[in-house]
């Protein structure tokens, strides 16, 4: 067997050093604030949301001038919407690159919702059992979600938990916050069928928050931002769009050393103009929404 | 050359580690046997009931004895959650004795995967061909599935939201104005009804 002459092992050496340094380049800063996300267990979490929704038509169709609008805005103008209830979640599969695919389940569920005259108990049964299927990075990065289809849309309720879904993996910022704020900006996409990519960008500032007295050594952090949303329904039957923008809130609290998800409070408030369209593409209706989501999730023993 | 080649050689095991979303098919949350694929599709469904395609050809060539011919048969039953199957019913196009019970039974023992969608309503025809050789189902391969609608999924409605409310904003938002209607020449009548598209709320199901 003949060796490789000198300067040829030299060359491809020196063509892996700079493989090796343009790949450390693409990865950028190491972090060292992730999710332990536990492979062998079930995770559990109490669940509380809290959703205000005020709907108003900006724009009302022509076709509209058939149909009694000011009974429906009646009915559907303003709801204040509570559930309690409990999420369940593994990591069912752990993928080459790192990131995990977790099945994040609604174990329990109980709410109300009042729409101007006094709350009513929520019929919630069909939401209990269905799941979000999330493959996500070790920093909360979302990307890949399956199973939106199954929750979105008017009627069954599924709306309500979504934004839980969601912050169960809020994504964590690079570093820890000690002593200055970090800034963490990323695109959320989240494929409610073949038809709809919602897509959301997050732009949040962390700051070091103070340790729950019950847990010293937990990791605490807070974080305030803001929130964009531009998505187009493509289905022919939906033809509608979406804009908005909103504010972010909340802590959240990771154990000591585990840094498993202990407890999260968030608040986002929304701003969104929903817009109908015609084959044309012309306007064809157009919705205001202003929207105040509160939640909370809290680690519990399953 | 050679230095090319060994640097490929070193290279690729790391190129193949950081192959993600982009990879392989069967790295899709929603691919079939994943654990992370915890919703039946259509697709899924097809794949149990070829396989139990024996099962439906010994109920035809028990039924039709030697009887030469060919016929059709539709099943039709729900895939609840756990996976098994209920409110099976087997429509024939030909009675033959027994044929509906032996089709039913298939039916009824067939397993699906567990999953955390609501119960899947499925409609199976099959068209059989009865020879001196017993019987066979003819390839077919058509599976009715009625999907979950996603409606509105863009406006956030109480969660409490009815039928009918649904139903009149989606008239509102997306369906045009029906047509002026055109004076009729004599001897036809205007039409009395609109004709509307479908709403994405009900769909019609959907073969594979």
């Amino acid at each position: 067997m003949r060796c490789p002459r000198s300067g040829t092992a030299a060359v491809a050496l020196a063509l892996l050093l700079l493989g090796a340094l343009a790949g450390a380049a693409e990865a950028g800063p190491r972090r060292n604030l992730t999710y332990n996300l536990p492979e062998d267990r079930l995770e559990s979490f109490a669940l509380e949301v809290r959703q205000v929704v005020e709907t108003s038509f900006t724009r009302l169709p022509p076709e509209s001038k058939d149909y009694d609008v000011d009974d429906l805005m009646s009915r559907i103008g303003r709801s204040e919407s509570k559930a309690t209830g409990r999420l369940e979640r593994v990591v069912a599969r752990a993928f080459r690159d790192g990131s995990y695919g977790l099945v994040t389940r609604v174990a329990a569920l109980e709410g109300t919702t009042d729409r101007g005259e006094g709350p009513r108990p929520l019929e919630l049964n069909a939401l209990v059992g269905k799941s979000l299927s999330l493959r996500v990075l070790s920093s909360g990065q979302v990307v890949d979600s399956f199973g939106w289809g199954h929750l979105a849309g008017a009627s069954g309720g599924g709306d309500l938990v979504a934004d839980a879904l969601l912050q169960s993996v809020l994504r964590l910022p690079n570093t820890l916050p000690r002593g200055r704020p970090v800034m963490a900006t990323w695109d959320l996409r989240v494929p409610v069928d073949a038809f709809l990519q919602r897509v959301q960008s997050w732009v949040l500032t962390w700051t070091e928050a103070p340790a729950p007295a019950d847990c010293k050594r937990c990791t605490a952090l807070s974080y305030t931002g803001t929130l964009k949303e531009v998505s187009r329904d493509v289905h022919p039957a939906r033809p509608m769009s979406l804009e908005g923008e909103g504010t972010v809130e909340g802590t959240l609290i990771l154990g000591a050393g585990s840094r498993r998800l202990q407890q999260h409070d968030w608040t986002t408030r929304w701003t969104r103009s929903v817009r109908s369209h015609r084959a044309n593409d012309t306007l064809r209706g157009e919705l205001s929404q202003s929207v105040e989501l509160t939640g909370s999730l809290r680690a519990v023993e399953p | 050359m050679r230095a090319t080649l060994l640097a490929l050689l070193l290279l690729l095991p790391s190129a193949a580690g950081a192959q993600g979303l982009g990879g392989k098919v069967t790295d899709r949350l929603d691919s079939a046997g994943s654990p992370t694929d915890r919703y039946l599709d259509s697709s899924e469904v097809r794949t149990v009931l070829h396989a139990a395609n024996e099962s439906f050809f010994l109920c035809f060539r028990r039924a039709s004895g030697s009887r030469a011919g060919v016929g059709d048969a539709s099943v039709e039953f729900t895939i609840e959650r756990t996976g098994a199957t209920s409110g099976v019913r087997a429509d024939l196009g030909t009675d033959l004795p027994g044929l509906k019970d032996c089709l039913e039974a298939a039916a009824a023992a067939l397993v699906f995967d567990d999953h955390d969608g609501d119960p899947v309503d499925v409609a199976y025809p099959t068209v059989y061909a009865v020879d001196k050789k017993g019987a066979r189902v003819l390839d077919y391969p058509v599976v009715f599935t009625r999907p979950r609608p996603v409606r509105l999924p863009l406006l956030l409605l109480p969660p409490d939201v009815t039928h009918g409310e649904v139903l009149l904003l989606e008239r509102l938002l997306t369906h045009d104005a029906p047509p002026q209607p055109v004076e009729p020449v004599s001897g036809e009548e205007a039409p009395d009804e609109e004709a509307a598209p479908p709403a994405a709320g009900d769909p019609e199901p959907t073969a594979d």
